[in-house]
């Protein structure tokens, strides 16, 4: 167990820049997700922290022990004391099961005895003993991906690392492993660095999430805090689904849209009055009614279009110039056509201040 | 209307519901008549291998007086012996230094930061350019013992008395098909290497592997069956070829099996006894090894998931200019020296001649059109032999990777099996069988070109319907099932759908096919007859009138390479690429 210390982390390739300026702290036991789309650097980076990748420039330092800096020789992946389950599970096919778990072990120099035993455990954390003498075509592959996992697990490393490990499997034994995976390591308690490109999978499973576009870390947080307040545009669209509307403050608790129409907000002291903005809200924190009930914070619009999806509706009405998305629970249906009142709570709301390059 | 859906649904194997349907019983004309995509392509196959082949094998127990088996007691004589030993050494001594060569760059050019590792990669497939038979040649012409250029250039380089080299010996022998046949090696393994998952080794590395333990524990065993089916496919084509053994083995006095074969028939009188029997124990050699080839590919399993793409090569670090100072090195001496030689010697006045700027001479390539008896007529005949062949394949092959691929008659697993078998017949037992089954009614083609055409047919039979079959696996069945929903009859459904998306694989084929077939030798000689002369031929018989017609043999040997250098190339990349 140690915590991880990224400065600075930079990655070019030729004139690409893969990975810009990446600064991450990760405590002891903690599990981080970096999640964000293909090819926003979050491979890369745990690539890096791996020793597979040489970074081009930034430092490394796992548990205080520098690993990678300008200058210094990078210390090679087999010296790290790390585990690593990747996307493709990676599991040798010309060897056994046990064999695979056992590989590690010998490259630790660890006698019979203790390889025999630690092989065992790591399979029996994994619900896979009574495997050991087969082969790995001859296993599902949830199979193959638990004994990577018991793999990575068996020397006791220093930081665990997952390369998108859930991404081969199909859809309901994603889900059940997502449970597992965070079981285990709670169990075992290393700290565990997990790439994905699946916000609900980084959401079930980590401690914090980072996430990251364009080779940077745009936001950093709890799950909880990354859906509810996004920071940017592209956290809060990224991370479930939502609306975006730009506006204008006008003080520190009310912006005034671009229809003219002004709507509280919870205060946010870090707005400068004229500044421009983005407003954010989910699609599910919009109450839909058939009446005007003036009250603050209400727009008026038309029902556009309309889809029953059994356990809500999901409707896009026409706010003036925009489109707002809103889902709401199956009780009046409203078709087509239909004039509507929407209401933001203010509480809702997500402000985000719009940086001009 | 009712009629008509009913005949739509018996040709279905299932029904709406997904059940399986009883038919009715049909009537066995009928039965027949469904089963002819099959039937006629296999009767196709019979004429074209099956009659020769099993004709070949049956007359070597036989002689004039009846059944016998005294041809084979012709096996335990010591000129039997001493031929298989030759043959085994060649072939054991070229596969080794082929799969090695080939392994070592393939390695090289595909996981590592080798420098100007594309260039390399075209110039380690780029002997597949030369026709064999060019290669054999020039390698006489670079490395006799006194006449030999890059001798003679060594040896005032260092100021040597002696020659350095003599390629009319068995290491030499060994060294010319090596260089010539390491690109197989080449391709075999880089496809292995290319496919492998490098998370694989990745992973070794997070086990606390070193790098060196990775490439020992995971990377080579993961690679080996690669390599193995590289060595026994170099192993095949070393002791079946003819072109190296007909020209240096003849002039170093050292026969082997395929070139024997040629000999016992061409004297007089023809020794055909032994020919059969010796052609029966290559067959068998030889379809040992493609068996064991097919058996070690088809075994491994070890087919990965493919993860993502990683551009992080193997950093070669201090290695990298040594790697490179290598590489260049042999491929300078194996494969553009070969060029250079046959160049040199169809520009020079005459062979042993010191090629200067002055002295320099196109008259050779003069002559060979002008003067020559039958180089004109033979290049008309290739070409001829040569397109009808690689057209009546491609046609051919692709209707029966369909009938293969996407059909459910019975018989179509033997069809595909006969497609692929010829792999394993070397060109001179093709030759001897195809002499014995057609020289006499009712079907006499000794003597006519027709003959060639069935050769070239026979030997390029594999390769086109690899290529065939690879372009279909590529197409999705369910393209021709929406042709099929909107009621395409299955002819506009082959012309329209099958054939524009398989075609960049069956032209492959067609090149293949073309240009194996401008280049063959071994049955071509057996084969020809006045007025039916191959290039190959022409360049061969050049080789045995002697010394003075070798530097016209060299001009014809520079325009053919000419022609198929590029294509050869360019298909042999794309089949990297596309593993086909």
């Amino acid at each position: 167990m140690a915590h991880v210390e990224l400065r600075k982390l930079r990655k070019l390739y030729g004139k690409t820049i893969a990975v810009d300026g990446v600064d991450l702290d990760i405590g002891k036991g903690e599990f981080m997700t970096l999640l964000g789309p293909s090819g926003c650097g979050k491979t890369t980076t745990l690539r890096m922290i791996a020793g597979l990748i040489e970074p081009t420039d930034g430092e490394i330092r796992v548990g205080g022990r520098l690993l990678s800096s300008p200058g210094i020789k990078v210390v090679p992946p087999e010296k790290r004391n790390m585990g690593m389950v990747f996307q493709s599970y990676a599991v040798w096919p010309h060897m056994k099961v046990f064999e695979n778990v056992a590989f590690p072990l010998h490259n630790l120099k660890k006698s019979k005895e203790e390889i025999r035993n630690r092989v065992r455990a790591a399979l029996e954390l994994v619900k896979l003993d009574g495997l050991e003498d087969r082969y790995p075509s001859h296993l599902s592959g949830g199979q193959q991906q638990r004994v990577a996992l018991a793999r990575a697990m068996a020397v006791e490393p220093d930081i665990l690392l997952f390369d998108e490990p859930l991404s081969n499997l199909d859809a309901k034994l994603r889900e059940e492993m997502r449970f597992e995976l965070k079981e285990i390591q709670r169990r075992i308690g290393v700290t565990s660095i997990y790439v994905t490109h699946d916000q609900a999978e980084a959401m079930a499973i980590s401690d914090r999430i980072a996430v990251m576009s364009h080779g940077q870390i745009k936001q950093i947080g709890k799950p909880r805090e990354i859906y509810d307040s996004p920071e940017d545009p592209f956290t809060a669209e990224f991370i479930g689904l939502a609306n975006f509307f730009p506006g204008k403050a006008t003080s520190e608790k009310t912006v005034c849209l671009a229809g003219r129409q002004e709507l509280e907000i919870n205060g946010c002291n870090m707005l400068n009055v004229g500044a421009d903005v983005i407003l954010s809200i989910r699609p599910h924190n919009i109450k839909i009614y058939k009446e005007v009930n003036k009250a603050r914070n209400e727009l008026q619009g038309i029902v556009e279009k309309g889809a029953y999806l059994g356990d809500k509706v999901d409707y896009r009405v026409r706010v003036g110039e925009s489109i707002l998305r809103i889902q709401t629970p199956p009780g009046e249906v409203f078709t087509e056509g239909t004039e509507v009142s929407l209401h933001l709570p203010a509480e809702k709301i997500s402000v985000i201040p719009v940086t001009r390059a | 209307m009712a009629e008509r859906a009913n005949r739509t649904i018996s040709l279905w194997r299932w029904n709406n519901n997904g059940l399986p349907l009883t038919r009715p019983p049909e009537a066995p004309l009928r039965r027949l008549s469904r089963c002819l995509p099959v039937i006629l392509p296999l009767l196709v196959l019979a004429v074209l291998v099956i009659y020769p082949v099993a004709g070949l094998v049956g007359s070597s127990f036989f002689d004039d007086s009846g059944f016998t088996l005294g041809n084979y007691t012709q096996l335990l004589s010591t000129r039997f012996f001493k031929l298989m030993v030759n043959t085994v050494i060649l072939g054991l001594g070229a596969a080794m230094l082929a799969t090695a060569a080939g392994t070592i760059f393939a390695w090289l050019c595909v996981c590592t930061d080798l420098p100007f590792r594309k260039a390399f990669t075209i110039l380690h497939i780029a002997p597949y350019g030369l026709p064999t038979i060019a290669a054999a040649l020039a390698w006489i012409f670079l490395l006799t013992p006194k006449a030999g250029l890059f001798n003679r250039f060594l040896m005032w380089l260092f100021g040597l008395q002696n020659a350095p080299f003599n390629i009319l010996t068995m290491p030499g022998m060994i060294w010319a098909l090596a260089a010539h046949l390491y690109p197989w090696a080449f391709l075999l393994t880089s496809g292995a290497f290319a496919t492998m998952d490098r998370s694989l080794e990745d992973a070794a590395r997070m086990s606390g592997a070193s790098e060196f333990k990775t490439f020992r524990k995971i990377t080579l065993p993961l690679v080996a069956p690669s390599i193995a089916a590289a060595f026994m496919l170099v192993f095949t084509i070393s002791i079946e070829q003819f072109s190296i053994g007909g020209t240096i083995g003849v002039l170093a006095r050292i026969p082997i099996l395929p070139v024997e074969i040629y000999r016992s028939i061409a004297v007089y009188p023809p020794e055909w006894g032994f020919a059969t029997t010796l052609s029966v124990v290559l067959l068998l050699i030889t379809s040992l090894l493609i068996y064991g080839q097919n058996k070690i590919l088809a075994g491994r399993s070890f087919v990965t998931v493919t993860g993502k793409e990683t551009t992080e090569r193997v950093g070669l670090g201090n290695w990298r200019w040594l790697a490179f100072a290598a590489s260049s090195l042999f491929v300078s001496i194996a494969v553009i020296l070969p060029y250079v030689g046959m160049i040199m010697v169809s520009l020079s006045p005459s062979l042993g001649a010191d090629l200067t700027f002055s002295n320099f001479t196109f008259k050779h390539y003069v002559y060979i059109f002008t003067e020559h008896p039958f180089v004109f007529r033979a290049i008309r005949n290739s070409v001829f032999l040569a397109i009808s062949a690689a057209t009546l394949l491609a046609l051919f092959t692709l209707a029966a990777a369909v009938v293969v691929e996407r059909s459910q008659i019975p018989g179509r697993g033997l069809l595909s099996y006969l497609t692929r078998w010829p792999v394993a017949i070397p060109g001179s037992v093709i030759s001897v069988s195809l002499l014995y089954a057609y020289i006499r009614p009712p079907l006499q083609l000794i003597g006519t070109i027709w003959i060639l055409l069935l050769a070239y047919l026979i030997r390029n039979l594999p390769y086109a319907y690899s290529a065939a079959h690879a372009g279909l696996s590529r197409v999705d069945p369910t393209l021709e099932e929406a042709a099929r929903i909107h009621s395409t009859p299955p002819r506009r459904t082959f012309f329209r759908i099958i054939v524009p998306l398989t075609l960049p694989s069956v032209m492959a084929g067609w090149v293949i096919a073309f240009i194996n077939s401008l280049r063959e030798l071994p049955a071509s000689l057996l084969l020809f007859s006045p007025g039916n002369e191959t290039i190959s031929v022409a360049i061969y018989e050049m080789f045995e009138e002697g010394a003075f017609q070798l530097t016209n043999a060299a001009a014809l040997m520079t325009l053919l390479s000419l022609v198929t250098l590029l294509p050869a190339i360019i298909i042999k990349l794309r089949s990297r690429q596309t593993g086909d």
